[in-house]
């Protein structure tokens, strides 16, 4: 899984522990978030996503295991 | 996060009452101990004191607040992983066990059985948490 939480972060000049208390959660939980590690909830997603005034889809992507990005299909 | 606000105040409430239960199990065994017929002194007492001690110690560390209000959705996802591989590593201790008493391989007396699994719950529950925590995620 890849973000663009800092990115977007970044333009809003949060902090991770801004962004932390903004959505209620650990600093640590943004910290693994950030990098990748931890997978949240939808809630969370959009709390997230609602606070940096983006989409879920805007800052989470997944890549199969190809490399390639993960498509739905109809 | 807001939705973590309503479950402070009732899970306050049932941690209140788990410590009142400790104290009275926990009381109920010190009286048996002491003043109780001798065949209640051995087993009962000791249970209860020891059932009365955990729980005491368990929910009066909850109720102080500080790792509450800590808890988000990653914490406590990592904390109910840690207690399912803990216990199932129990689980799997406890069937070796069983096997090497059967066959005669070892034999355990009670207590030392009973402190032996108490101790691998507490500590293999906080390893597996300690893992987790450094991995981020559970999986």
């Amino acid at each position: 899984m890849q973000t663009r939480i800092k990115e977007f972060r970044a333009r809003r000049n949060l902090t991770q522990a801004d962004l932390a208390d903004a959505v209620g959660v650990r600093r640590e939980t943004i910290v693994f978030l950030e990098r990748g590690k931890y997978n949240p909830s939808l809630r969370l997603a959009h709390l997230v996503a609602k606070e940096l005034g983006t989409t879920i889809d805007q800052l989470f992507s997944f890549a199969d295991e190809e490399g390639g990005d993960m498509v739905l299909e109809e | 996060m807001n939705e973590n606000t309503p479950g402070i105040s009732g899970s306050h409430t049932l941690l209140t009452i788990l410590f009142l239960a400790g104290i009275l199990i926990f009381g109920a065994g010190l009286l048996m101990l002491l003043f109780g017929p001798p065949s209640l002194k051995e087993g009962v007492s000791l249970s209860c004191i020891s059932a009365g001690s955990v729980l005491m110690i368990i929910s009066a560390f909850r109720l102080t607040g500080r790792e509450r209000s800590q808890q988000d959705e990653r914490t406590k996802k990592i904390g109910t992983y840690g207690l399912s591989w803990s216990w199932f590593l129990t689980f799997i201790v406890l069937f070796v066990i069983f096997w090497l008493s059967v066959l005669g391989l070892a034999s355990f007396d009670v207590s030392t059985l009973a402190v032996f699994l108490i101790l691998l719950m507490g500590v293999s529950a906080k390893g597996f948490q300690w893992w987790f925590f450094r991995k981020g995620d559970v999986e």
